[in-house]
């Protein structure tokens, strides 16, 4: 909560950035205003980049196909930084010709060009490693996912997950109709189920159902964002966005200056713990926050 | 106003008729008034419940889980509908309440219903219980929620403008009709009135018109009866008092043109007398005497028929006087003394009296009383004839301060009076009987002229009596009739 303030304060320094003389402008911004994942994103952005370096277009703005355009005739923005799936789908409909760093979106296409992802994604290993200091001695871990949006097999999740001292047991839900059925799957087999960001299974309207059933069979859900957890889930494991924002900021200044050799994808350097306190206790299971700084709902 | 009131039945008749419309009226507009208002803050309870129990419902997994976001949501949701002053979601495990105010919340009228947020009874298919930490409250958290008054307010407020104003005009219209009705209703009373004032100056030709075959129609007829027997009735009074005043005339006029000759009669009856004592003429004085005895019977019965033609002409004037009964009634025995030695009666008077003192008639009293004792003495042979006087105060009533009477008992032992002769004794030209008449004499006139005098004076005269064994009379008089006047 503290750091929605902070980011609250720095927006208008931010997009102040977006009147300035465009001579200096070597980094053009797309961000959609209005999410709050984005704004601490951005916020990040604007503590990497130099001021007067970067120009912020709002993609859900009535001008932003004027403000866009221009800023690419002027030749001065040389990398592009698409915060949010919106603004990368946009980025790529206007076929820029200069490179192009995603942040904030899910699931980045490792074999197109031209594109460099900050994945919102965090590594099952990473999520694991959080989990087992958060509630150690509990290695039976669950997940459910849509194949068809994932971007690993069973196998491999399975593998990673073991190097990791974890058993995995990977359920296979195709819409949200089977999610509950999905749930019932796990009752017994395993201390604790991940649920990766995908708005099709876990959304406003699946997530009561679901952590009833949690409740249910005792066992906790393991979240992708803050407010999943406020919702329900006993834990979440998020990044931390604007560690994200200066993250894809360090790869556009990597761009500009030529060194930019890494690997396409880059997942989050930095996550974010959460643990509502409250459904623990009606779950009966003890959380140790500390270890991993975990923020606590009580 | 209130003259006119008093004075007029269809005034009163509308007051009344009205007072009882007006009555009625605001009873059931008031009956009305209640039960809508009651029915509408049912109404507004029931929502009130429902939405609260709604709100409770959605609460309940944003408590559980400690949501704060989903309770904020729900309540800026709650609070943009119209009835919803506020909501408060309170969290019954610490955490500050979620409170929310409508638009313009603070001045709305409302009422307030609380609910509790309960833990779900089963969660899927298992119980509850399984779940919930031992010894954890069942409650999660509570509802508050302010409820709009003002649209029920509002129509309550025009439901009673609209019930006062049918009821004003139900009112209005009830008076026209009856002013109307009571007008046709009336008209022949109206009408019997007027018919009335013509019947009182003396005009008994006509007759009140009968409009319709109702109550005041069959009065109309009763008094149109009653207009024709009171025409019959006035000649035969017209006749009646011309007879009498014509008998009383006549009685008085006789009575008086009678008088100067007999008492010319007696005059010179007892003049030969004399003069026959003064020449000793013998032979002629014992006639003489039979002429003048006869002559003052004669005046004597002269003098009743005229004081009773006074009398029942009302004609006698009393003179009061302020005399000592006890010299009076000395006076009345010496008088009759001869008459009751005649008889072989013993005449004795009981004179209690503190004060003699009495103020009244001198002559009618004595004229009654002596009337009385010589009856007495006339219808006693051989016994024993007592008059006794007393004086007895009457007790104070509401009415009436106390009043001095004069009592006087007249009894003898003679030959007494049926109860038929009592009924009949006081009226005129009325003895006891026909052998009564024949063997006592008289005229029937005594009794009744003193009856009158007594009452002239404010007092009676009362008897009790059994036939054989005597009678006693009693007069009762007011002492002092000047104090009564």
């Amino acid at each position: 909560m503290p750091r929605l303030g902070v980011t609250a304060l720095l927006m208008p320094a931010v997009f102040a950035a977006a009147v300035l003389p465009a001579s200096r402008v070597s980094v053009l911004v797309v961000s959609e205003s209005g999410v709050e994942a984005y704004s601490e994103a951005l916020s990040g952005i604007g503590a990497v980049l130099p001021a007067g370096t970067f120009r912020l277009v709002d993609v859900g703005g009535t001008t932003f196909e004027h403000d866009f355009a221009s800023a690419m005739e002027s030749n001065e923005s040389r990398v592009v930084i698409a915060v949010g799936s919106r603004a990368l789908s946009e980025v790529r409909a206007h076929h820029p010709g200069t490179p192009v760093v995603s942040a904030m979106v899910l699931r980045g296409n490792d074999a197109e060009p031209g594109i460099r992802h900050v994945d919102l994604d965090i590594p099952v290993a990473a999520q694991l490693i959080a989990m087992k200091s958060l509630w150690p001695g509990h290695t039976r871990a669950g997940i459910i996912r849509n194949p068809a949006q994932s971007r690993y097999p069973a196998e491999l999740l399975g593998a990673i997950a073991r190097k990791e001292g974890f058993s995995l047991l990977v359920i296979d839900c195709d819409g949200p109709a089977h999610l509950l059925k999905a749930m019932g799957a796990f009752k017994g087999r395993v201390d604790f189920v991940l649920c990766p960001p995908d708005s099709d299974l876990y959304n406003a309207v699946t997530i009561k159902p679901l952590v009833l059933a949690s409740l249910e069979q005792r066992v906790p859900l393991v979240g992708f964002s803050a407010a999943f957890v406020r919702a329900g889930a006993a834990a979440g494991i998020f990044p931390d966005y604007a560690d994200m924002g200066r993250q894809s900021a360090e790869v556009a200044l990597r761009v500009l200056r030529g060194e930019d050799h890494g690997a396409p994808n880059e997942s989050p350097r930095k996550i974010q713990v959460a643990v509502n306190q409250r459904v623990t206790r009606l779950l009966g299971v003890e959380f140790r926050p500390e270890p991993v700084a975990a923020e606590v709902y009580r | 106003m209130m003259r006119t009131f008093r004075r007029s039945l269809s005034a009163r008749v509308l007051v009344s008729n009205m007072v009882f419309a007006a009555a009625t009226v605001l009873t059931i507009s008031a009956l009305f008034l209640w039960t809508y208002s009651r029915d509408l803050d049912r109404q507004l309870a029931s929502r009130a419940q429902a939405l609260a129990e709604f709100l409770a419902g959605q609460s309940q997994f944003a408590m559980l889980v400690g949501d704060r976001a989903e309770l904020e949501r729900i309540a800026a949701n709650a609070v943009a509908t119209e009835p919803v002053v506020f909501l408060e979601l309170n969290d019954a495990q610490g955490a500050n309440p979620v409170i929310r105010r409508g638009e313009g919340g603070a001045g709305v009228p409302s009422i307030e219903v609380t609910r509790k947020v309960m833990r779900p009874a089963r969660v899927g298919q298992a119980e509850w219980e399984s779940v919930a930490p031992a010894g954890e409250s069942q409650q999660l958290g509570t509802v508050r929620l302010g409820f709009s008054t003002a649209t029920e307010r509002t129509a309550r407020l025009r439901f009673a403008w609209l019930t006062a104003l049918i009821a004003v005009a139900s009112l209005f219209l009830a008076s026209v009709t009856q002013v109307l009705k009571m007008r046709k209703l009336l008209q022949p009373l109206q009408s019997l009135t007027e018919f009335t004032h013509r019947v009182a100056s003396g005009d008994l030709s006509g007759r009140a018109e009968i409009v319709r075959p109702d109550e005041v129609g069959r009065l109309t007829l009763a008094f149109n009866c009653m207009v024709e027997k009171l025409g019959a009735t006035l000649v035969s009074k017209e006749a009646a008092e011309a007879a009498d005043a014509a008998k009383s005339r006549f009685l008085a006029t006789m009575s008086h043109e009678l008088r100067t000759p007999l008492n010319a009669v007696i005059g010179y009856s007892q003049l030969l007398q004399e003069t026959c004592q003064d020449h000793q003429i013998e032979g002629l004085t014992r006639d003489l005497g039979r002429i003048e005895r006869a002559g003052e019977m004669l005046l004597q019965i002269v003098n009743q028929v005229l004081d009773f033609s006074k009398a029942e002409a009302n004609e006698i004037m009393l003179h009061p006087e302020t005399f000592n009964v006890d010299s009076v009634l000395r006076e009345i025995v010496e008088t009759v003394e001869p008459m009751a030695a005649r008889n072989g009666n013993r005449v004795t008077t009981e004179i209690g009296l503190d004060d003699a003192a009495v103020h009244t008639d001198l002559t009618r009293f004595r004229q009654s009383l002596l009337n009385l004792v010589a009856n007495a003495c006339k219808f006693t042979r051989n016994g024993d004839i007592s008059v006794a006087v007393r004086r007895e105060r009457s007790e104070p009533t509401e009415r009436c301060e106390p009043v001095d009477w004069l009592v006087v008992n007249v009894k003898d032992t003679g030959i007494g009076l049926s109860p038929d002769q009592q009924a009949k004794l006081f009226q005129a030209f009325t003895q006891a009987d026909a052998s009564t008449t024949r063997q006592y004499g008289g005229t029937g006139l005594g009794l009744a002229i003193s009856r009158k005098m007594c009452r002239l004076m404010g007092g009676d005269i009362s008897v009790e009596s059994e036939l054989g064994k005597g009678s006693n009379f009693e007069v009762r008089l007011p002492a002092r009739i000047g104090t009564e006047k």
